[in-house]
């Protein structure tokens, strides 16, 4: 059978000021009818490029599709009259993009926008237009589909934004849907709805569908083949179980090593060693060259083919000898470069259990309310709770993890913790001192010894400054050493995170974001504090780095006897870091325990929930798992829900969880392992 | 070459060569200044400029407010330079001399309003709230003052000297830097850098001067070159009103003023151009040197 879209070598440049950026180089595939398929790679990799140039939706100029055939249903897309290739455009392929916030338009109803497509492209009466626009909506799954046509944008969550995006792009019924990383910017639990609408959609529309994304585990039980990405090649392209059990590319085994196993922490993450490959030289040798373990000198001369191995197509000169060793550590290890073999295979942690004597922070009944405030006089009309009575310690050595979704509050409780924000009632402990309500200069000095690292190495460096300054500032602000043994610390600090320290008059913009990262992290270490808030310190780098920085985080902490309170929403790089878990939801915490017990028992349905949605990178485990998909979305913070906060999308809500508050009850051996539910019970 | 590209180090490759220890941020800022020709050019000009009127004493050939009326309005020659004026003095050591004026006043207002422009600015920026209110409130009032009517005013007061118009200029000058350098604050901050700073301890004073201000130097140049031309000009303009630099103390403004008879515009261009060319290239030069610095400073750029 004629396949529905067939990709040949297509190569797309971009001129810029600072040279050609080869961002796609020659990559073929095919679609079938009905079939599904995932892009996967990191920023860079062009999986997002090469779908734009499909249907030519790349700038030009810059961007520039220099050579292949888009053959999509007998016709070459590429040679395609601009008038004739806008048909094809939203009626026989659409988009789904990545951001629900900015790519639908604000100051447009939504039925407008979804009637746009159909009137534009199957000539329509307005009335029949809006008719088809309802159904759409009932599909992807919004409520009162018929009533919220003239509502805006605004007026929907970030989940039903998607919705409506996916809803628009099936409008014309097409033949194929592109989604280009749809769920990244969305919360797991929401994310877990999308995932399983599509497959609902792909069932019942039997479409085709490309879904690009950068995490491996969230297309596991979505699609049927994969193909990996890396700086603009294709090197590795399989059927979804093959991939995952037979990799035969080194990249691939790499992202598979570098996601930490749910169900066990005890080995070391394998990072991809060096940084994300530089676009602006012509490719002449294998891209993953610099990185590779299993490198060999043919790699570092030609660029190798994309060629089949028993069922996969992959690019690599060694696919078939790492295809054999089916992931096993042992075998691969066999295969590493001799130069290479310093970084080799699975190393077990040194993970002393951390002996919980001394509490460190000890928060109590800690609360921090933002007003809202209108009118001419600015009358308090209420308050955003996003944090709402929270009571907890955190024991010297150890790593406390604090999840949640997006709005639970745990980014603020860090930085109320820290006194960056003055909670409005409550008490935090430091060492046995109280921080809320010292002194201004009190909590200054205080600051010597408890630090942060912040999400986005882009925003928290001032770009101003040299690396040298931005890490040594904290020395200079409590007054520590002269000028010399300030620079001494500040290059002892960089070698510490694996910068070299001849970089100390760099500005930021001269390192890659997991370097940045570093430079974060020193920072954040030269006052020697004891303790560390780590707020999404991965969330914006790539998956390839994210291992690398853990691991750096994991190796400080033993030799410098840290405590961290790990903020994140990756449940499994929580668990691998953390001794203790925290689950955050609506400013209160609803469960809070040993990671262990946490995974394997947890007792709260929203961690239940959470923990199901985590992306298996597996696709028998992901496929046989229950997922429990929660309806509907977090409520407001600044009007939570009476009684239990989470009972509006809980499946075991009964009438008691809308009255009353639940608190937070023991549970367990003797070990902490607290959960605010009145049916805990029912979970043991 | 593009104004702003990244160039990501390779650390393996570099290491292992062992790179001699980067140029310090100064030279790498005097190299990007040095790649920029129009900044160059201005700062040369401006060298001549600043040499020509502080060796004024030295190289004029006549005191520049000696009268001699057997030689007025006599056309540029050998004697004179610049030939002479109404009353015969001689323009070329006038325009050397009064450019000592114009460009003290010039550049003094111009430093002393922007720092209270970005004093006022920074504090309101940065504290937001009822001083931002206070502050901004205050300012829109300044700038709803008639300017040259009150320093008109003023000046009959206090009398007229070089001191007094560098304090009247730059005290009715600094609201528009105030506005722009607040709502720079007003942004920068948001950004998560500050936020770090402070979690390190850092002082109100420290994060507002040290890590924000920085980051408001490219349009603070800009700004500060207009002001200098601003205060130039007006200067001028006040010199023509005949309420400047009192005569017979020449400045380019008040040379300028002899053009305000039509005779002397028509027939006596040198009387005139002279000083007028003089402020052009001063604030052109000027204006260059801002581009070139707000790049120089900026260390993401590339030349």
């Amino acid at each position: 059978m004629e396949p529905l879209l067939e990709v040949r070598n297509l190569v797309t440049k971009f001129k810029t000021d600072a040279g050609i950026v080869y961002a796609v180089n020659g990559i073929s595939y095919s679609l079938a009818r009905g079939e599904s398929m995932a892009i996967v790679g990191e920023s860079g990799s062009g999986k997002s490029v090469g779908v734009l140039s499909l249907i030519k939706l790349i700038p030009v100029p810059p961007g520039r599709i220099d050579d292949g055939q888009v053959i999509f249903k007998g016709r070459d897309l590429l040679t395609l009259a601009p008038e004739q290739l806008r048909k094809v455009r939203g009626k026989e392929i659409s988009m789904v993009f990545q951001d629900p916030m900015t790519s639908l338009n604000p100051v447009l109803t939504i039925g407008l926008q979804l009637t746009e497509a159909l009137e534009e492209h199957e000539h329509i009466s307005r009335a029949a237009a809006r008719k088809r626009s309802v159904e759409m909506l009932e599909l992807v799954g919004l409520p009162d589909a018929e009533n919220r046509l003239n509502d805006y944008p605004h007026q929907f969550s970030g989940g039903q934004r998607q919705r409506i995006g996916i809803a628009m792009a099936l409008a014309c019924k097409p033949d194929l849907l592109i989604g280009d990383e749809p769920t990244t910017a969305l919360d797991v639990t929401i994310q877990a709805q999308i995932v399983e609408l599509m497959k609902e959609l792909q069932k019942e529309l039997g479409m085709a569908f490309i879904w690009i994304t950068h995490d491996l585990g969230v297309v596991a039980d979505l699609v049927e083949q994969v193909a990996v990405m890396y700086a603009g090649f294709i090197v590795e392209l399989a059927s979804v179980d093959d991939l995952y059990h037979r990799p035969g590319h080194p990249y691939t085994l790499g992202l598979l090593e570098s996601i930490p196993n749910i169900e066990g922490k005890e080995e070391r993450l394998i990072p991809i060693e060096g940084r994300p490959p530089d676009l602006h030289q012509e490719p002449r040798s294998c891209p993953f060259a610099p990185r590779c373990r299993y490198v060999i000198d043919r790699c570092r001369e030609a660029v190798p083919p994309l060629e089949e191995h028993s069922g996969h197509q992959i690019a690599c000169f060694r696919a078939e000898e790492i295809q054999d060793a089916q992931r096993d550590p042992v075998k691969l290890a066999a295969l590493v470069t001799p130069a290479k073999q310093a970084a080799k295979a699975a190393v077990a942690r040194s993970d002393a259990p951390s002996a919980r004597q001394k509490v460190l922070v000890k928060v109590e009944n800690l609360k921090q309310h933002f007003p809202i405030r209108r009118g001419i006089i600015q009358r308090q009309v209420g308050a955003v709770r996003a944090v709402d009575g929270l009571d907890f310690e955190i024991y010297q050595g150890e790593t406390l993890g604090l999840v949640g979704e997006s709005g639970c509050g745990k980014s603020t409780t860090g930085q109320a913790i820290l006194q960056l924000l003055k909670p409005t009632a409550g008490r935090v402990y430091f060492k046995d001192k109280e921080l809320t309500g010292a002194s201004k200069k009190d909590i200054r000095a205080a600051r010597r010894d408890m630090q942060m690292i912040f999400q986005d190495p882009y925003a928290s460096l001032n770009p101003r400054m040299t690396v040298g300054s931005i890490i040594g500032e904290s020395l200079r602000i409590h007054n520590i050493g002269d000028r010399s043994s300030r620079q001494e610390r500040v290059e002892q600090l960089m070698a510490l995170v694996g910068l070299n320290p001849n970089f100390i008059n760099r500005y930021p913009h001269e390192f890659s974001g997991g370097q940045r990262q570093r430079i974060g992290i020193a920072r954040a270490l030269a006052t020697n504090p004891a303790f560390i808030v780590a707020d999404e310190p991965i969330a914006a780098l790539d998956v390839s780095i994210q291992a690398q920085v853990v691991n750096l985080l994991d190796d400080l902490r033993h030799e410098m006897g840290l405590t961290y309170l790990f903020i994140a929403h990756d449940l499994s790089m929580v668990r691998y870091i953390s001794d203790r878990i925290a689950v955050m939801y609506l400013g209160r915490i609803v469960e809070l325990g040993e990671g262990d017990s946490i995974f394997v028992q947890p007792l709260h349905p929203y961690t239940q929930a959470l923990l199901s949605a985590i992306p298996i990178p597996d696709p028998d485990r992901a496929s046989r798992r229950q997922r429990i998909v929660l309806e509907g979305d977090v409520p407001s913070p600044a009007n939570p829900p009476s009684g239990c906060r989470f009972h509006t999308r809980c499946a075991y809500a009964t009438e008691i969880c809308r009255r009353e508050d639940p608190q937070l009850r023991s549970f367990g051996n003797g070990l902490q392992h607290v959960v605010a539910c009145h049916h805990a019970e029912q979970f043991v | 070459m593009s104004a702003h590209s990244t160039t990501v180090i390779d650390d393996e490759l570099t290491s292992e060569f062992g790179v001699i220890k980067a140029e310090s941020p100064a030279e790498k800022a005097w190299q990007r200044f040095r790649r920029h020709p129009l900044a160059l050019t201005g700062l040369i000009l401006i060298t001549i400029i600043l040499v020509l009127t502080i060796a004024a004493p030295l190289i004029d050939r006549y005191p520049p407010s000696q009268l001699a009326l057997a030689d007025k309005f006599q056309k540029p020659s050998a004697s004179h330079w610049f030939g002479t004026d109404r009353v015969g003095r001689d323009i070329w050591s006038r325009t050397l001399h009064g450019g000592r004026v114009s460009i003290v006043v010039g550049v003094s207002a111009a430093l002393v309003s922007t720092i209270i422009g970005v004093i006022f600015g920074a504090l309101a920026g940065y504290y937001g709230g009822w001083v931002d209110g206070l502050i901004m409130r205050f300012t829109d009032i300044v700038m709803t003052f008639p300017r040259v009517v009150i320093i008109l005013t003023v000046a009959t007061f206090l009398g007229q000297n070089i001191l007094n118009l560098i304090l009247l200029i730059s005290l009715f000058g600094w609201m528009s830097t105030a506005r722009l350098v607040r709502g720079q604050v007003l942004s920068i901050r948001e950004e998560q850098f500050v936020q770090a700073v402070r979690s390190l301890g850092a002082g109100d004073m420290t994060i507002i001067f040290r890590h924000i201000m920085p980051n408001v130097i490219a349009p603070l140049l800009a700004a500060v070159t207009f002001a200098v031309n601003e205060a130039i000009l007006l200067e001028a303009g006040l010199s023509f009103l005949g309420i400047g630099v009192p005569l017979p103390t020449p400045s380019w403004g008040n040379m300028l003023e002899t053009a305000r008879s039509l005779d002397v515009l028509q027939f006596g261009v040198w009387m005139w151009m002279p000083p007028a060319l003089f402020i052009l290239i001063t604030v052109l030069s000027i204006n260059f040197i801002g581009d070139g610095l707000r790049d120089a400073l900026d260390p993401r750029h590339i030349a």
